[in-house]
């Protein structure tokens, strides 16, 4: 228990299921509707004194803080109630479970691609399909891109609107390339060269310990998160289109954990798993010891707080033979299927993933909206340029087992880049494994 | 076998001092026994000679050497607990065996010197029950055994028949003491209870607040205690001790102790005039026991009159108390003598049994 | 004779002035006062017992026949759930990780805890002192804890790996490295358990008669020799309850593997409980989940029961 905190120096976590946990806080927090809401006015409203529960994971230890500001314009705009509850990342699958199990779940939660279908096929969310391709949303709709909208379908049912999706992006230390006389890499063979090259000038010039690379490949950071894409830059995935065949043993799936097992055990430019979390290595990249680090874009507000003593910049992680994509999770919003205020839910819903909302939250967390008419960089032209990469994004499919067959993957991809195990090894072993889970009812 | 001696012994806890310049000397083979109250220092004494204890200052010496320095086993005395301290875990065989395990005896030497101790302590049948399997004069002569098996040129027995009813008490006692002529061995025995003292010990060093007060054979601690807490201490009812002062008669010396009035003799009292002389007028105890009063219920016998206040009949004699004035006296009579409460009686004192104790509390007798 | 005739004929000693019904209906009401205490005070004990214990372990029973159940409707199944848990690769490896680490845990943290015991034992001065400091750990906030954590394992800034590094030696991955990672989450759950095991012991230590240990001393046995054949055979109650409380404890290691390792690296930490708590939660496969922890209660009792023949009946026998 007291160990908690170990993992609690995450300051931001991922969109979608990644990250580590943060302070837990299960206590309602309860937006104070202090709006300016006149006698007159009250009658008007068609959700007067109804009181919605909402739970969410939170993606910045501000975030209390935040809904505390944000809530309060629904609530006036409607007259519903809300009660946040946070649910802190590392116990949250427990607690939703339980929540959800109960006759009085959260009416409204925020959900990955990995939870979505897991507990929507078990009958907690609503079928969202109706709703959005009502008259009141008539208007959203277009805004979502199909493909977006078609990741987060799992047999014709959406149980949450997606509200942002995941990206990922590369750190570079400008001042380290600039040093060593590189260019920005645009593939992964070039990375390597460019990390070595940086490695070997630091070192002339005496700063021992520099580091090349690092992304999490581990199991306990979610080493999935930051190397699917290269799966899918190489153009394979770990299931196939239909979702009932596991590809773990797959050439592009084994040909990525390859290439990040060979950073470390061969190349050496990323140091062996354990030695630095996740945390950890963002530590060392604002310590100006580390020349590339691939993590989520909500560190560029971070990064720009904390005023890095060397000029840095965000860039798409690099591709096999160039080719780069973003892959990723997508949050929702879910109306829990027990809810007795479902309407006013989808009203919730509808705020929370419009346009304004959208920027509003995003430009304080860095994710990519997942509609095309929201701004979410502020005038930051690193968000921008992040939100960008929506064109070449491609998610995650949900569905109930993606859970368990990301877990498969993981601990491949964790034994890969151990130098211990072979790749063919691990993934057989995954392949084995994620079969098995999909053979299961 | 070993003489014990101990020189100016002292053991204090922090600022607590339980024994206080203890000497003493055990002869080869003798059977002494520590007599006090409870808290006297006597247990102290005999684990300072165990080894169990570290000396604050003075010296023991077994057999010549100075032990204080030595390890407990290599003094090779051996201990009798109060409560046995067998090992609960084990059986009589191991119990006794384990000293001999200890000291890396040979299997069939040690299976040797288990089967003497047990003939010798009759634990033939019992050497495979536990402890717990025993009854506690069983315990008793296992605890016997597990000392007697090291051969040890002196025993140290800590009230090992105190947890023991009061049969069993006396007949263990019996059964020790023929142990002790048959071994042979020298013996330091701790008790607080005079009866056990007087019966066993050949002499008896008595102790009061960690002081030695009398060391002595039992027969003279009982007929000529060293003060009035060996006087009080030894014998049950204890000895009548009457307060006054020494007066000067017409030719002799006179106590008197509010309405009682005895003539000194002092030659009979084994005193001198001198000696007397000394306490005049100061606050002293006449002791007598009770068996060296005299009783009389007819009032023209000399002596000092009093009313019967009560009777102890005990089977075997007849305890009257007398009182005289504020002074209670204690007479032990035949069984059968006819008293009553409230009658008045003429009581006298056989003076070659009657002490005077000085001021100090020490007897008079031993200024000679 | 002369009383026992006389109270004979004494009317009073002859009638009985309770028929035989009434003493009936008396006694059942007297039986049946007395029966009220032992109502009233196992009552409420047994109320909980069966709702906060009896129930769930049937229900879970139940569940490992079943698929779903927790915020679905369950499904009968049979035994599928436990024949796919006897096939499972990963709670075979969970199992193994467990055992180590039950084992190594137990063993050291008791070797430890029973050696710190005695030399408190035996050195009266500063015990107080030390009992604090060994109980510590338990006491520090959870944020301090990690801190320490931090500073004694950081791979560049850790203590431990400064004095390796300024010996020459090579430094050590914690937690990226097998078998490190999982002696790291031992030597995490010693450092946390051993102020509780040393005041445990130290009280069964000075719980032995003192007695005992001087006739030992008298004996001639050394103070290894007393540890070993008078105070330990002496504790060996203590050490029964010790090991089982110690098994039962141990068997659901969980908090450190989910907070430090999440099973890594690659299954070197994975325990039966974090197999258990993916399963239940992260994965919804309950059927599965509810049959392992099931499986893991047997094994605990058995294992409990194993204990229990081991170190009880030896206190029968003398050795």
């Amino acid at each position: 228990m007291f160990l908690a905190v170990l993992g609690a120096t995450a300051l931001v976590v991922g969109a979608c299921g990644g990250g580590g946990s943060t302070t837990p806080d299960t206590q309602a927090v309860v937006a104070d509707t202090q709006a300016p809401v006149t006698e007159d006015t009250v009658a008007a409203l068609p959700f007067e004194g109804v009181t919605l529960t909402f739970g969410k994971a939170p993606h910045g230890e501000d975030e209390k803080a935040n809904w505390g500001e944000w809530l309060p314009e629904f609530e006036a705009q409607t007259g519903i109630k809300v009660e946040l509850t946070q649910v802190p990342w590392d116990q949250l699958e427990a607690l939703y479970t339980a929540n959800f199990a109960s006759d009085t779940p959260y009416d409204v939660t925020y959900q990955t691609s990995t939870h979505l279908t897991l507990f929507g096929e078990r009958g907690t969310f609503e079928d969202l399909t109706a709703r959005i391709n009502g008259a009141d949303f008539a208007g959203d709709l277009p805004n979502f891109p199909a493909g977006v909208l078609g990741a987060s379908t799992y047999n014709n049912k959406l149980y949450g609107l997606p509200f942002v999706v995941g990206t990922t992006a590369m750190f570079a230390n400008l001042d380290m390339l600039k040093s060593a006389g590189v260019e920005v890499p645009t593939s992964d063979v070039e990375l390597v060269a460019a990390a070595k090259a940086i490695i070997a000038d630091q070192k002339a010039k005496g700063n021992k310990g520099v580091l090349g690379f690092y992304t999490p490949r581990t199991v306990a950071d979610y080493g999935w998160y930051f190397t699917l894409q290269d799966v899918h830059n190489r153009g394979g995935d770990f299931l196939s289109a239909d979702g009932k065949t596991a590809l773990m043993d797959s050439k592009e799936v084994k040909e990525s954990a390859q290439f990040a097992a060979d950073m470390i055990c061969k190349d050496k430019v990323q140091p062996a798993n354990g030695l630095y979390n996740r945390e950890a290595a963002i530590e060392l990249f604002k310590a100006g010891k580390l020349a590339f680090i691939q993590d989520e874009p909500s560190r560029v507000k971070t990064f720009e707080e904390a005023v890095l003593p060397f000029a840095w910049d965000i860039y798409m992680p690099v591709g096999h033979n160039g080719k780069a994509t973003q892959f990723a999770t997508t949050g929702h919003w879910a109306i829990s299927a027990k809810s007795k205020n479902a309407d006013a839910a989808w009203e919730l819903v509808k705020f929370l993933s419009s346009a304004a909302f959208n920027s509003t939250y995003n430009q304080r967390y860095g994710f990519v909206p997942a509609r095309l008419d929201a701004d979410a960089s502020g005038g930051n032209e690193k968000l921008a340029r992040n939100a960008s990469w929506v064109a070449v994004w491609d998610g995650l499919k949900t569905s109930p087992k993606v859970s368990q067959l990301l877990d498969e993957y993981a601990k491949a991809l964790e034994a890969a880049t151990s130098c211990k195990t072979s790749v063919d090894d691990a993934f057989a072993s995954a392949q084995k494994g994620a079969t098995e889970a999909l053979a299961q009812g | 076998m070993a003489e014990v001696i101990i020189r100016k012994l002292t053991k204090s806890f922090g600022d607590n001092t339980v024994v206080k310049s203890v000497s003493l000397k055990v002869e080869d083979g003798e059977f002494l026994v520590l007599l006090g109250p409870s808290g006297c220092g006597k247990s102290t004494i005999l684990r300072l000679i165990a080894g169990l204890e570290d000396v604050t200052s003075g010296e023991i010496l077994i057999n010549g050497e100075i032990v204080n320095f030595v390890s407990p086993v290599k003094r090779n005395a051996a201990f009798v607990f109060q409560n046995y301290a067998l090992y609960p875990h084990m059986t009589v065989r191991k119990n006794v065996a384990f000293p001999l395990e200890t000291a890396r005896l040979p299997k069939d030497e040690i299976n040797k010197a288990i089967d003497e101790a047990a003939r010798i302590l009759e634990l033939q049948q019992l050497l495979d029950r536990l402890p717990s399997q025993l009854s506690g004069g069983q315990r008793q002569r296992v605890a016997l055994a597990r000392a007697i098996v090291r051969k040890p040129v002196v025993f140290l027995m800590d009230e090992p028949l105190s947890n023991l009813d009061a049969q069993l008490r006396q007949q263990t006692r019996i059964e020790l003491m023929e142990l002790h002529q048959r071994l042979g061995v020298t013996t330091i025995y701790v008790t607080h209870d005079q009866i056990e003292a007087m019966t066993m010990g050949k002499r008896i060093a008595i102790l009061k607040d960690g002081e030695l007060q009398q060391v002595d054979t039992p027969s003279e601690t009982y007929d000529k205690p060293a003060n009035t807490f060996v006087a009080r201490f030894m014998g049950a009812p204890p000895m009548n001790l009457i307060q006054g002062r020494i007066e000067a008669g017409v030719r002799q010396f006179t106590f008197n102790g509010d309405g009682i009035l005895v003539t000194l003799n002092s030659s009979q009292m084994g005193l001198t005039d001198e000696v007397l002389s000394l306490q005049l007028n100061a606050a002293v105890c006449l002791g007598v026991r009770p068996e060296h009063v005299r009783i009389s219920t007819d009032l023209s016998v000399e002596g000092v009159s009093g009313k019967v206040k009560f009777l102890e009949p005990t089977g075997a004699d007849l305890f009257v108390t007398v009182s005289i004035g504020i002074q209670n006296v204690v007479v032990r009579c035949p069984p059968k003598t006819p008293m009553q409460i409230g009658s008045t009686v003429t009581i006298a004192f056989d003076m070659t049994h009657t002490h005077i104790f000085g001021a100090d509390g020490w007897n008079l007798r031993r200024s000679n | 004779m002369d009383l026992v005739e006389q109270n004979l004929s004494d009317p009073d000693w002859q009638e009985l002035t309770m028929s035989d019904e009434e003493f009936r209906r008396a006694r059942s009401r007297y039986k049946l006062r007395a029966l009220v205490p032992v109502v009233g005070f196992l009552g409420p004990f047994l109320f909980l017992w069966s709702v906060f214990l009896a129930t769930p372990m049937v229900w879970s029973i139940w569940l490992s026949f079943n698929t779903g159940g927790l915020i679905d409707e369950a499904k009968f199944v049979g035994l599928e759930n436990w024949s796919r848990m006897l096939s499972n690769d990963e709670l075979v490896r969970s199992l193994k990780n467990t055992a180590t680490y039950v084992v190594i845990a137990i063993f050291v943290v008791f070797s430890l805890a029973l050696l710190i015991a005695s030399l408190l034992n035996s050195n009266k001065r500063g015990q107080n002192f030390f009992k604090v400091a060994l109980y510590f750990p338990l006491l520090v906030p959870p944020i301090m804890a990690g801190m320490i954590f931090f500073f004694l394992t950081h791979y560049d800034m850790g203590i431990i790996n400064l004095v390796l590094q300024a010996m020459n030696q090579e430094k050590l991955n914690f937690l990226g490295d097998n078998p490190n990672a999982l002696l790291t989450i031992v030597s995490l759950e010693v450092w946390r358990g051993l102020g509780f095991w040393v005041l445990f012991f130290l009280a069964g230590l000075q719980s032995i008669p003192a007695d005992l240990i001087d006739a030992a001393k008298i004996d001639g046995a050394g103070s290894m020799r007393r540890f070993r054949k008078i105070s330990i055979p002496t504790l060996r109650p203590l050490l029964l309850f010790a090991v089982i409380i110690a098994l039962i404890f141990n068997f659901q290691l969980f908090d450190s593997v989910q907070v430090l390792t999440k099973g890594g690296p690659v299954l070197g930490t994975t325990s039966v409980v974090w197999f258990i708590y993916k399963r239940l939660f992260a994965f919804q496969d309950i059927g599965l989940a509810y049959a392992t922890s099931v499986g893991l209660l047997l094994l605990v009792v058995v294992l409990t029961v194993v204990a229990y023949g081991f170190l009880g009946k030896k206190s029968e026998n003398s050795n």
